[in-house]
């Protein structure tokens, strides 16, 4: 007994010493209470061991009481909604965690042009989406997740083509020829290339700079505002892995060939265009319903396609060494047969900090993109596939095989008394076409940051955007592009090789110093980037076989042809930022640009900018009880530029071609054929910009307003010149266009128990007005709109149409035109003249009966975002919408071929004019019997839409299992999410985001790719 | 912890600051990116090479203006009207022109006005280009002497059918150059005349320079042209003297070979616009709108000598010679066959039954391989008219000069006529009507003269007294009007003025 006495002894001694060596000495128990910044408590809260999978859950009333190894532990406290607030134990046994909410907007740093800054600070207009709300979108393209988030910023998809057709307008920006995107600068860096390149899973956060001051710092490429995109660089200490996987599928949610004839209806159109004019009805279409429904084209060339998207994020972040690589696979069928775009993307960000003076990184990410692609723009019989198989009539079907092979027919309709024309079958077109784009980019920055003094930072950075392109179009000798042509023709193959690289190197000096309750912040930098492009096509025609499409086996060689575009900018940036105790805020910058494409007498242009706030909320006659939490006034004034005028435009060119003979012999001869222009400039915007925010209840509830105002002048433009000159044209800057508008941004967080609601809206009014072009330019007529003093830019133009001339009589009433008939379309006097006349495009305002018919700018756009959390599920919804614009409907112009018979066309053509007794609705006229100029030709009004829409966007909805239900995983979610789940509209077209990128075509509808209703699933999972 | 000693610092403060002044110096030429694929005017005119492609240049801008300048030169005067074909419906362009009721807008002044304006602006860039650059003269002056001439030929052009004009003596720059104000005939006479001084000295003569390139002698029969029109008869005389007693210089035995394509550029050529025959677009098509319609293409075939004939009857007949003009001729001159043929027509809607026989200028016609691809050149100066402008000039200062009947004697001896035993102010004109018939001088050669208004006045009344003489088909009448108001001078076209601030 005795023994067992010392063995338990020696038993416990030993359980003590082992405990103490194991430091059970130190390991305690933490208790606490988390509640959140208005008091209430916040159950589930996880409450982790930082660097184990030790943790718990706070519990109804929000309190937690786990075991801490050690006193040196960190407690890590997050729940979804909030941010995750850190704790070091220190030897405490109580800790009580406030957590703040998550979209916290106002004390959040933003992202701007060469700095970051806080939202409560923030002087100019600018927008911050933090890229973790997008990333359940499955897109190809970046500016698709921004839909409906953005005030004022209208992004259009304007066709549904994989990789392609986004259009992203700041404030309505429309130039004359200059472009109007916006200038992307990612990780510091203006990218020469597209955007498109870009992996949106790299994405850590987007700013959206709006108005001048916020821009100004990029100077003469600012003016359509910019969108700064930071890459993800990991935060969190510690190591980590997340995999996002997404993948669906796509579906076209309308048909358009519903708007046309089926078998049946067309061959009893083609019945009664005979009985009309009197003639006999061939045995083929005296009896229309023997065809049935026939073929349905629009679902023939669609389908359902796949997409998927999948990256891996590695996140390392250790004392003096973090590093982030995010690696992506992006897939993306087309709707269209035979189309895709597919993406593989790496990203590797390094960052390392040798001491607390010295720090460098280094990102590299390259990424590979292959598409194949049919063509899908332009008007009929330009080779558009979506047009021109919706034109191929009902009764043809794409798998005819009447010569019994087992192949689908090449051509259709060999019989010629359907439609007197052999067809092109437009589904074999499509799988027999080959474009396929094969693009490599890189992206790579590297940089050293130097803390010479206490509060002089210098950093120098070395950028590199570089790519190459690689294109084959093959057209095999069994595709016909349209209707009058035979197969088997000669077969055309198209090359195009292309590479580019511009390299960025910036050197910024940062002095940041507090007096006291003055803050002080002066930046100065040089500059300087380089961009060099190089290109190659060749083509050549009838290839020996379509199995071997080199460019040497063809028999008819075409002209190889290469093209160099080469460009150098030189920028000094200056910048002072002060503010008095975080009330008194002003902001002045300047930045100087020289540049290789302004005219040799304008090198060098100026771009300041000066912006003031003042946050009222702060000052003592506020007071501190009531719901406003936070009022700033704000204003500001810049002047930036746009420099997309083209890199040898103010030289004049010579033509070397200019040969003549002496005698018998030719011998070479040079000329100049356009003026040179040494004072050709950037195109320059001077901009106001006035605002407030605001916030409410501590702020849960916050608002911004911002007015602008801004003009536009010295827009490129080619002039005519008298011709004693010698030259007929002169390319330079001329003309003012004001924009001004109004912007709402409303947010919103509010808890109910256990659930979550945040809301946000946005709300814009953009307009614009020709304030005045040239002398020797009264106005502009392009691809049918009218640009001209007093109106917006680009308003559509043509005829008003006013029904048929239904009988004799009111044929003799009204004016008309010389081929004006009974029955036919009658057009409004505009001009009053008494005849009606139609100059087409060169139809001088008052020369003819055309007027503006058409407006493609919105009243107003807007989006909302509304995004509900309960207990672990998460649901999201975003819309987006636009009103009061007009769409110009170009594709019907192919669609009213009634008088050939030789197409299908319009169901509303049924109610076409056929006699005075029958004079159907009056918007279609007759069916003269041929190709009737009229109703196809005459552009009218005929043509223009309402193109309201509003579009639910997203639709998501998740959920996120309980932190450490698996062991080794720190999170998962799964989730399901629709993208373009429904669209409101009146427009009967597929597409009511349609429209050109450039300023003549916006609006305008030539029957593109249908853009799809996306269904997906995905999973979210955190190692 | 001060990791960096203040020295290190001030070194590092020193290296950058270094850094940034020379990425600034070098700013100049990193900014100055010129296109690799195109030459550019920021590039061009440097070398000798550029300037000489810039000359030649300047010489293929001639075809511009010569190609329809018989519309304002010939078809404009009483040598030659129009054929009617009912069948084209509203009255053309063309017709105002031989009717005398052009309109500002009209093309072809547009098209004669801007053509010489753009040889014009190619000669300021070579003369300009060639003062700035240091060349040899030896290279420079005979390129300097061409543009000058050419200039000057454009401007004479000018001067003489729209009076006040606007003076460019230098390369456009900027959007302002292009817009210049009317300069006085004077201020524009001024410019031709000293630069056709200057060319005469620096431009080699004929016998050293290749053909169909300026000469000295081409300068000097300019300028004696512009003297005569100037009515600064002495002027005149010592400029001609350079060029009548110059070596190789002479009239051709044979008047026809004066025009024909195997003698180009031949002893009585001063200057020609150079034409090539063949697809390379160098040819010619003088003959094709004058040929009377309608016509079988088989006809076609055997006027034009193609082995492609093609039948081109949608249009008016131009420049048809008139019968007076036919009749003008005395007998035995072997200039009328020569320069006028006749053609049978065939039946049309103009003359359903028994179509007339119509005249055509034939002078320029020679039989070439394929449609519409001739290679006639276009006399601009011949040695013949050299002797009748020096005859004219001689006269002028004394009418019993025998020089001056001796150069017209050698030119209608050549014609097969008679002498003449004394000269008038009209025998000259008259002569120079039928020997340089059809060469864009005789509307000219009327208005300076005085003789304009009174002899198409007097054209107009003849054409309303019998249409069908003036080729209108029975049952048509000419346009009301015609020739009623004679145009002496044409406005500044639309295409100009509606552009240019300083013309109304």
């Amino acid at each position: 007994m005795e023994g067992k006495k010392v063995y338990s002894l020696m038993l416990t001694f030993l359980m003590l010493l082992s405990f103490s060596f194991s430091g059970i000495a130190q390991q305690r128990t933490v208790t606490g209470t988390v509640t959140d910044d208005v008091g209430q408590a916040v159950p589930g809260t996880t409450v982790l061991v930082k660097g184990t999978t030790n943790g718990t859950i706070s519990d109804a009333d929000g309190k937690y009481s786990i075991q801490v190894p050690s006193e040196d532990a960190i407690l890590v406290f997050s729940f979804i909604g909030y941010q995750t607030v850190e704790e070091k134990v220190n030897g405490r046994s109580i800790i009580d965690v406030l957590l703040p909410t998550d979209e916290e907007q106002l004390e959040e740093v933003i992202v701007v042009g060469y700095g970051t800054q806080l939202q409560t600070k923030m002087t100019g207009s600018v927008q911050n989406v933090d890229a973790a709300e997008l990333q359940d979108i499955p897109a190809a393209q970046l500016s698709q997740k921004l839909q409906g988030r953005l005030a004022g910023v209208q992004i259009n998809q304007t066709t549904g083509a994989p990789g392609q057709g986004m259009q992203v307008r700041i404030r309505g920006q429309v130039s004359l020829s200059a472009g109007s995107e916006p200038l992307y600068v990612v990780d510091g860096q203006p990218i020469t290339g597209d955007i498109n390149a870009i992996n949106p899973n790299e994405i850590e956060s987007i700013s959206v700079l709006k108005d001048a001051a916020s821009t100004s710092l990029y100077g003469s490429r600012a003016a359509n505002g910019v969108v700064i995109i930071t890459t993800k660089r990991g935060s969190a200490q510690g190591t980590s892995v997340d995999l996002n996987i997404n993948t669906g599928f796509q579906q076209v949610p309308y048909n358009l060939e519903q708007e046309l004839l089926n078998a049946t209806e067309w061959a009893q159109m083609r019945k009664e265009a005979f009985e009309d004019q009197g003639l006999a009805v061939p045995e083929v279409f005296q009896n229309p319903q023997q065809y049935g429904e026939g073929t349905d084209w629009f679902r023939e060339i669609t389908r359902t396609a796949p997409i998927n998207d999948i990256s891996v994020t590695f996140s390392s972040n250790q004392d003096k060494f973090r590093a982030t690589a995010i690696a992506g696979y992006f897939n993306q069928k087309g709707v269209i047969e035979n189309t895709g775009f597919e993406r593989f993307s790496l990203r590797v960000n390094t960052d390392y900090t040798f001491n607390d003076r010295i720090s460098a990184g280094f990102n590299v990410a390259p990424t590979f993109t292959r598409d194949n692609l049919v063509p899908t723009t332009g008007a009929f019989f330009a080779g558009n596939v979506v047009n021109n198989a919706m034109l191929t009539p009902p009764v043809l079907s794409p798998n005819q095989d009447l010569d019994g092979d087992g192949q689908r027919d090449l051509m259709l309709d060999v019989n010629p008394s359907f439609t007197g024309w052999p067809w092109p079958n437009y589904y074999n077109n499509i799988l027999s076409r080959v474009n396929e784009t094969q693009n490599t980019r890189i992206l790579s920055n590297a940089y050293l940051s130097l803390d010479i003094v206490e509060g002089l930072n210098f950093r120098t950075s070395i950028n590199i955007d570089m790519g190459s392109t690689y294109g084959q179009d093959f057209r095999p000798s069994t595709v016909a592009a349209n209707p009058w042509q035979t197969v088997p023709r000669n077969s055309e193959m198209n090359i195009v090789r292309s590479n580019f690289t511009s390299w960025l190197n910036e050197n910024i000096l940062t002095y940041t110093k507090s007096f006291g309750d003055h803050n002080l912040e002066a930046l100065a930098g040089y500059t300087a980037q380089h961009y060099r492009f190089e290109g190659l096509t060749a083509s050549a025609q009838g290839h020996a076989d379509d199995r071997i499409t080199t460019l040497q086996s063809a028999t008819v060689p075409g002209v190889p042809s290469n093209t160099i575009q080469e460009w150098g900018l030189l920028s000094y940036l200056g910048r002072v930022t002060y503010d008095y105790k975080g009330k008194y805020l002003l902001t002045a910058a300047i930045r100087r640009d020289g540049s290789s494409r302004f005219g040799a007498d304008n090198r060098w242009g100026n771009f300041p900018s000066i912006s003031a706030g003042w946050v009222i909320s702060d000052e003592n006659f506020m007071g501190t009880n009531g719901p406003l939490s936070f009022a700033k006034l704000r204003a500001s004034w810049g002047i930036t530029g746009n420099n997309n005028i083209g890199n040898y435009t103010q030289f004049g060119n010579v033509d070397i071609g200019q040969s003549t003979v002496f005698g018998s012999a030719i011998f070479p001869g040079a000329a100049a054929t356009t003026i040179a222009n040494r004072q050709l400039g950037w195109e320059l915007s001077n901009q106001i910009d006035v605002g407030v925010d605001l916030a409410f209840f501590n702020d849960k509830l916050s608002f911004s307003y911002d007015y602008y105002n801004k003009i536009s002048s010295d827009l490129l433009w080619s002039l005519a010149v008298p011709p004693a000159s010698g030259f007929d044209s002169f390319t330079g800057n001329i003309g003012e266009i004001q924009f001004w508008g109004h912007e709402f941004l409303l947010n919103t967080r509010h808890r109910v128990g256990q659930l979550d609601i945040q809301f946000g809206g946005n709300i814009a009014f953009n307009r614009n007005e020709v304030l005045a072009l040239d002398e020797t330019v009264p106005f502009i007529l392009n691809n049918n709109t009218l640009t001209i003093v007093g109106s917006p830019v680009g308003q559509f133009y043509g005829l008003v149409h006013d029904g048929v001339y239904v009988d004799q009589e009111d044929f003799d009433r009204n004016p008309k035109a010389n081929i004006s008939q009974v029955g036919g379309p009658k057009y409004v006097d505009v001009n009053g003249d008494g005849v009606t006349t139609y100059d087409g495009a060169s139809g001088a305002p008052g020369s003819d009966d055309q007027t503006i018919i058409g407006n493609p700018i919105p009243d107003f756009i807007y989006g909302m975002n509304a995004n509900l959390r309960f207990k672990n599920f998460d649901f999201t919804i975003v819309g987006s919408g636009s009103h009061g614009n007009d769409i110009f409907r170009r594709s019907l112009q192919g669609l009213v071929n009634h008088g050939d018979g030789l197409m299908n066309v319009l169901g509303e053509l049924k109610d076409r004019w056929r006699s005075p007794e029958n004079p159907g609705s009056g918007k279609w006229g007759k069916n003269y019997g041929s190709t009737p100029p009229q109703d196809r030709d005459w552009v009218s009004t005929n043509f223009v839409y309402d193109g309201s829409f509003f579009t639910i966007k997203t639709l998501t909805l998740g959920y996120t299992l309980p932190a450490n239900t698996i062991k080794g995983i720190r999170s998962l979610r799964v989730y399901s999410n629709v993208q373009n789940a429904f669209v409101f509209t009146k427009y009967p077209g597929s597409n009511p985001e349609v429209g050109g990128t450039t300023t003549f075509n916006l609006g305008q509808d030539f029957a593109t790719f249908p853009v799809p209703r996306t269904i997906t699933f995905g999973l979210n999972v955190g190692f | 912890m001060n990791i960096l000693s203040k020295k290190a610092m001030k070194i590092r403060n020193i290296l950058i600051l270094s850094a940034a002044i020379s990425l600034g110096s070098c700013s100049e030429s990193f900014l100055e990116i010129n296109s690799e694929t195109d030459l550019t005017t920021g590039n061009y005119f440097q070398t000798e090479g550029d300037l000489t492609a810039a000359v030649n240049g300047i010489y293929a801008a001639l075809p511009g203006i010569y190609n329809n300048a018989w519309m304002l030169g010939e078809f404009a005067s009483d040598n030659t009207y129009y054929a009617l074909n009912i069948s084209r419906g509203d009255v053309e362009e063309e017709e105002q022109i031989a009717n005398h009721q052009t309109l500002r807008a009209n093309p072809n002044t547009a098209e004669k006005f801007s053509a010489n304006y753009i040889l014009i602006a190619r000669a300021n860039q070579v003369i300009v280009s060639l003062e700035s650059g240091s060349f040899d003269p030896s290279f420079a002056n005979p390129l300097r002497g061409e543009a000058l001439f050419l200039r000057a030929l454009a401007y004479f052009d000018l001067v003489q059918y729209f009076g006040a004009i606007p003076l460019f003596t230098e390369p456009v720059e900027s959007f302002e150059d292009t817009r210049q104000p009317l300069a006085e005939p004077s201020e524009v006479y001024s410019l031709i005349i000293s630069d056709l001084n200057e060319a005469g000295n620096l431009l080699p003569g004929k016998s050293s320079q290749l053909p169909g390139r300026a000469t000295s002698e081409a300068a000097y029969t300019l300028l004696g042209n512009v003297h005569v029109v100037r009515e600064e008869w002495s002027l005149a005389e010592a400029a001609l003297n350079n060029v009548i007693n110059a070596l190789g210089l002479g009239l051709e035995e044979n008047y026809a070979n004066a025009f024909s394509p195997s003698n180009k550029n031949g002893r009585e050529s001063i200057f020609e616009v150079q034409y090539l025959e063949g697809p390379l677009g160098f040819a010619s098509a003088f003959t094709y709108p004058w040929l009377p319609v309608p016509l079988s293409a088989s006809t076609y075939g055997a006027l034009l000598g193609v082995s492609d004939p093609q039948e081109d009857n949608n249009r008016q007949t131009f420049n048809m010679p008139t019968k007076e003009f036919i009749d003008s001729f005395e007998d035995g001159d072997v200039r009328l066959d020569y320069s006028v043929d006749y053609v049978q027509l065939e039946p049309s809607a103009n003359y359903p039954e028994n179509p007339p026989v119509h005249p055509f200028i034939s002078k320029f016609l020679h039989p070439h391989a394929n449609f519409g691809q001739a290679g006639d050149n276009w006399p601009v100066y011949r040695y013949a008219e050299a002797k009748l402008l020096m005859a004219e000039a001689l006269f002028e200062q004394n009418s019993g000069s025998t020089v001056a009947l001796a150069h017209v004697n050698d030119v209608r001896a050549r014609a097969g006529l008679e002498p003449l035993t004394s000269l008038t102010k009209d025998a000259i004109l008259n002569e120079r009507r039928h020997e340089l018939a059809f060469e864009n001088k005789r509307y000219l050669d009327l208005k300076r003269t005085g003789r304009l208004v009174p002899v198409m006045t007097a054209m107009g009344e003849a054409i309303r007294a019998n249409p069908q003489e003036y080729y209108f088909p029975p049952g048509t009448t000419p346009p009301p009007g015609v020739l009623t108001s004679i145009i002496t001078e044409y406005e500044i076209p639309t295409a100009e003025a509606a552009l240019n601030p300083n013309i109304d």
